[in-house]
């Protein structure tokens, strides 16, 4: 009977956290199913926007942009960010400058004002440029 | 058809051995040593090391780890990343199974080392020249020198003999010793019989022979006994139970997670690839990497400590096993007694004398105990019946000396009569003198002697010293009659003239009745097992407080007389047995086993070893345990002392609490961990990379873990707590709450900051710091793991000196590390001092909160399980 109630305790925490993060997760899937795809990967010429360069120095990753670009996303896993990701930030005279682990590879996408965003280009923080 | 040795003459003895008297040649000995293998028992078959190093990844968690390397290495190939990542878990895995092999290595030497204590060397000739050899480089054919107090280490054939007289207890049960002699001997014999043969495992207690032997090793007939008790089948212990447990657990939550994560990840339309990277590091997450090692590395210095305590493990997870024995079943002599008989009373001239009294008026009593006896006294070494020798040192300290008569001649004792007698000449007359069983030596006298005056025997002269008899055996004592004649001597058993009695006892150890003591407090129950009389037993079990009733004392044959159900029914009344063979031994471990008890249990003999092997903790005495014994216990005590069983279940315990409080620290974090990455697999982004993750569980955890290990005893360790009792998981709701609850809060502590850190800084520097936060919390929380149920912050805080310094050396390394080139793949460049500062400040806010909080979690939760139908 007692044990009952251990496994009891733990299985209702259990679904509490699974229904926290259900919760979360089902809010990511519906924000990003009720966004229209048009915010999605694009094709190149339809982000008004470029990256020119991408340098690594210093431990940090350097990125040029030109054009309209307005926000720029960094991170390890491939998939597209959402439009309301945390990951985006602004972009200040073209260029914008972050902190990287070595021997990770890093998906760059940037944003223009319109709210396209583009194709990630990886890059890989073993080389140089 | 081949005859056995004791139907041969020497000549043909010597003939079928290829021996003679002089002995073998080093030559022929070498090479029989070759043919027939060492004297000794064939242990179980060793492991060969690439089959223990090969074990060590015959684990799920192992598994699950080398399972994630191979997913990362895909994924490395398919983005064309670093393989770094995988070849760290495969060189985590790698060393984990190296560190465990080396530990369970050095446990294995050290236990061969250990059992170099008990080995002995015989006098052996050689090529004419008597040497001495190790007995187990003794070969057929050799020739042996024994005499008094030799272990006899093969079977043998006597060539000639004087006086000789060995114990064959531990093959044959019977205490007495035997005389032996070269006499050949006609038709077949029992063992017992075979009064010109010696066996291996047995003892010589008086005179000196030369031997033959005629074979070794597992072809001996305490060999023979042995080949049942090697293929034992290892039951798992209980801390094997608990750890599978543990890995059954994780496993369960590594795999759930991992699918609910894949099914989210994919629902998000989330790169197939990333769900998998993130599942790599859930894997290394949730995984304890270090455990399987630190749990080896705490047994193996609780052996250590055991060692000190007298306790000499031979098996590492008895360690914990001790630590969880609810019932100590223990023999009485020698480990509740000294083993020492002493004379403690004696009846004479109508008058009851204590051992310091002068009797020396008693002419005639001391001169009969002094004759009728066969003690062999080799400079201070005494040598014959512990009866006898109680008598003789008795007599030796009132007397001075032991006055032998000239003996003509000598009947035995046997268990038909009862008796012994001699027929001794003094100053030229003949006298005999007999002693034996009161019963049996008063229904033989017409006569005693009091005060200088031989008085006809009466009724109530018979029936007031029949009650002085009834009243000291109540006391434990053992009494003596003695008596004597001399008219008509050559009929010595008739008509005697009864001198008195003397009355012996085996006291018990000093400090025994306070382990009782201890072990009623820490629920323990302990139970004496005797082959002594029940008046005996039951004496001795209320003089060291182990019962205050008789009606809980019970023989053996009653016993014998019980059905398995009935004895179910009633074994849990008996804390007494007495008169017990070795198979109603047997009977009360299985039966106490069968109702849910971890039953320890106590032996010397060859005869107790199935006992043993059966107990959940066989316990050999170090002294006067035979080598079978050894061989088959789990621990052997170095003394034989109850007192140090008692110190060992102390140390087990403490060990016990120990591990429990390392399993909090080592998978609080890894639930942490768990929490974090499923969140960040639902943000879509990496907060903790696999190298990271790994650091922290191999690096940052193991040294705090492995000091845990040291801290002392719980004030409440041997009280009669539950948590201590052995069918009790670790995994107790005050060890579920304090893990999840304090997961949770930290995950969430940790979430908010790591969104502040993206959104003002980047992901990597937000990771970098998340990662100092775990270590830092990891290092504070070792601290909080040193008592579940009381707050660290005291004025002990620092006390276990090992864990203090172990977390400063820990610390400075993680600073030195986090500022060379290495950190590159720990952390990013030119995190912000007061960053760091700040998260410092916030762990050490949670350490004082969870401190604080502590007395809710011990009001709130239990910290045991129960058990099904709970016991007692």
């Amino acid at each position: 009977m007692k044990k009952n109630k251990i496994t009891s305790l733990t299985i209702f925490i259990g679904i509490i956290i699974v229904f926290v993060f259900s919760l979360v997760a089902a809010v990511n899937i519906v924000r990003e199913k009720n966004e229209s795809n048009s915010y999605y990967v694009k094709l190149g010429d339809e982000v008004d926007a470029k990256i020119e360069a991408i340098i690594i120095e210093d431990g940090k990753l350097k990125v040029d942009t030109s054009g309209n670009a307005l926000e720029y996303c960094v991170k390890s896993t491939k998939t597209n960010p959402s439009i309301n990701n945390i990951c985006w930030k602004k972009i200040v005279d073209n260029a914008a400058e972050i902190a990287i682990y070595k021997y990770k590879r890093y998906y760059i996408w940037i944003k223009d004002v319109n709210g396209n965003i583009s194709l990630p280009i990886s890059v890989n923080t073993n080389k140089k440029s | 058809m081949k005859k056995d040795f004791y139907n041969e003459e020497i000549e043909d003895v010597y003939k079928r051995l290829e021996t003679n008297i002089n002995g073998l040649s080093e030559e022929e000995a070498s090479n029989r040593l070759l043919k027939d293998g060492e004297n000794k028992l064939t242990e179980r078959k060793k492991k060969s090391n690439l089959a223990l190093f090969l074990g060590q990844f015959n684990d799920i968690m192992i598994i699950i780890l080398l399972i994630a390397a191979v997913f990362s290495m895909i994924i490395s190939y398919v983005r064309k990343e670093s393989y770094l990542d995988s070849i760290v878990i495969i060189l985590i895995v790698l060393l984990n199974a190296i560190l465990s092999f080396i530990q369970e290595k050095k446990a294995d030497v050290a236990i061969q080392e250990l059992n170099k204590m008990f080995i002995t060397n015989n006098h052996v000739i050689r090529g004419g020249i008597k040497k001495n050899i190790d007995v187990r480089n003794i070969v057929v054919g050799d020739i042996i020198e024994l005499e008094a107090g030799d272990y006899i280490s093969a079977d043998s054939r006597i060539i000639s003999s004087d006086g000789f007289e060995t114990n064959e207890s531990t093959l044959t049960g019977e205490s007495l010793s035997v005389k032996k002699s070269s006499d050949v001997l006609a038709g077949y014999k029992e063992l017992y019989e075979r009064s010109n043969m010696v066996f291996a495992g047995c003892n010589v207690t008086m005179g000196r022979a030369l031997v033959v032997v005629t074979s070794t090793g597992m072809n001996t007939e305490l060999g023979k006994i042995a080949t049942s008790l090697i293929d034992k089948k290892s039951d798992i212990t209980p801390l094997q139970k608990k750890i599978n447990q543990i890995s059954k657990v994780l496993t369960y939550i590594v795999i759930g997670v991992i699918f609910l994560m894949m099914i989210i990840g994919l629902l998000m339309k989330n790169d197939f690839f990333d769900v998998l990277m993130l599942s790599i590091s859930l894997a290394v997450a949730a995984i304890p990497e270090g455990l399987s090692s630190i749990i080896t590395i705490i047994l193996s210095l609780g052996m250590s400590s055991m060692a000190k305590k007298n306790v000499i493990i031979r098996k590492m997870a008895s360690v914990e096993t001790l630590g969880s024995v609810d019932i100590i079943c223990s023999d009485k002599t020698g480990t509740i007694t000294q083993n020492k008989m002493l004379v403690r009373v004696i009846y004479a001239d109508d008058k009851l004398y204590s051992e310091t009294d002068n009797i020396l008026n008693n002419k005639m009593l001391i001169r009969c105990a002094s004759n009728c006896q066969n003690v062999y006294k080799n400079e201070n070494i005494y040598m014959g019946d512990e009866t006898e020798v109680a008598i003789y040192k008795y007599i030796e300290q009132i007397n001075n000396e032991v006055v032998l008569d000239k003996r003509l001649k000598e009947y035995p004792f046997d268990s038909e009569r009862k008796m012994m007698s001699t027929i001794n000449e003094i100053e030229g007359k003949k006298y005999s003198f007999t002693k034996g069983s009161l019963d049996s030596v008063i229904n033989n006298c017409s006569f005693y002697l009091a005060n200088g005056k031989i008085t006809p025997m009466s009724q109530e002269e018979k029936k007031k010293i029949f009650d002085i008899e009834l009243k000291k055996s109540k006391e434990s004592l053992r009494m003596l009659a003695f008596a004597y004649k001399d008219k008509e001597v050559d009929i010595p058993e008739e008509n005697m003239i009864f001198l008195g009695l003397i009355g012996m006892m085996d006291p018990p150890r000093e400090n025994v009745p306070n382990s009782i003591d201890i072990c009623y407090k820490a629920g323990i129950k302990p139970i004496m097992i005797t082959g002594d009389s029940i008046n005996t037993g039951i004496a001795i079990a209320k003089a060291v407080n182990i019962i205050d009733d008789e009606s809980l004392a019970i023989e053996g044959k009653y016993v014998d007389e019980m059905t398995d159900d009935e004895l179910l029914e009633k074994i849990e009344k008996y804390q007494v047995y007495a008169r017990v063979s070795p198979n109603t031994k047997l009977r009360i471990v299985e039966a106490l086993q069968h109702l849910g008890y971890v039953v320890a249990m106590t032996g010397d003999g060859v005869n107790d070893a199935p006992a043993i092997q059966k107990a959940d903790i066989g316990i050999g005495m170090g002294v006067t345990g035979t080598e079978v014994v050894k061989k088959v216990a789990d621990c052997i005590l170095v003394d034989d002392s109850f007192a140090t069983i008692v110190d060992g279940v102390e140390e087990g315990r403490r060990i016990t609490s120990n591990i429990k409080k390392v399993i909090l620290y080592l998978l609080s974090g890894n639930l942490i961990e768990i929490i974090l990455v499923f969140v960040s697999m639902l943000l879509n982004m990496e907060m903790f990379t696999t190298i990271q993750l790994l650091w922290i569980n191999l690096v940052t955890d193991s040294i705090p873990a492995v000091m845990l290990s040291f801290e002392k005893t719980d004030s409440d360790v041997m009280s009669n707590n539950p948590i201590y009792c052995s069918n009790r998981s670790f995994f107790t709701p005050l060890l579920i709450a304090r893990m999840v609850v304090s997961a949770i809060f930290k995950s969430i502590i940790m979430l908010i900051l790591f969104l502040y850190y993206v959104k003002t800084q980047d992901v990597a520097t937000a990771g970098s710091l998340m990662f100092i936060f775990l270590i830092v919390n990891e290092l504070l929380f070792a601290f909080s793991c040193r008592n579940l149920k009381k707050s660290a912050i005291n004025k002990n805080i620092f006390s276990n000196h090992r864990l203090t310094i172990g977390i400063s050396v820990l610390a400075l390394i993680q600073v030195l590390v986090l500022t060379t080139s290495f950190s590159k793949i720990l952390i990013v460049d030119n995190i912000s001092f007061k960053s760091i500062l700040f998260i410092l400040i916030i762990c050490v806010i949670i350490f004082v909160i969870e401190e604080l909080t502590k007395p809710i979690y011990v009001k709130l939760f239990k910290d045991y399980t129960e058990v099904k139908d709970e016991k007692k």
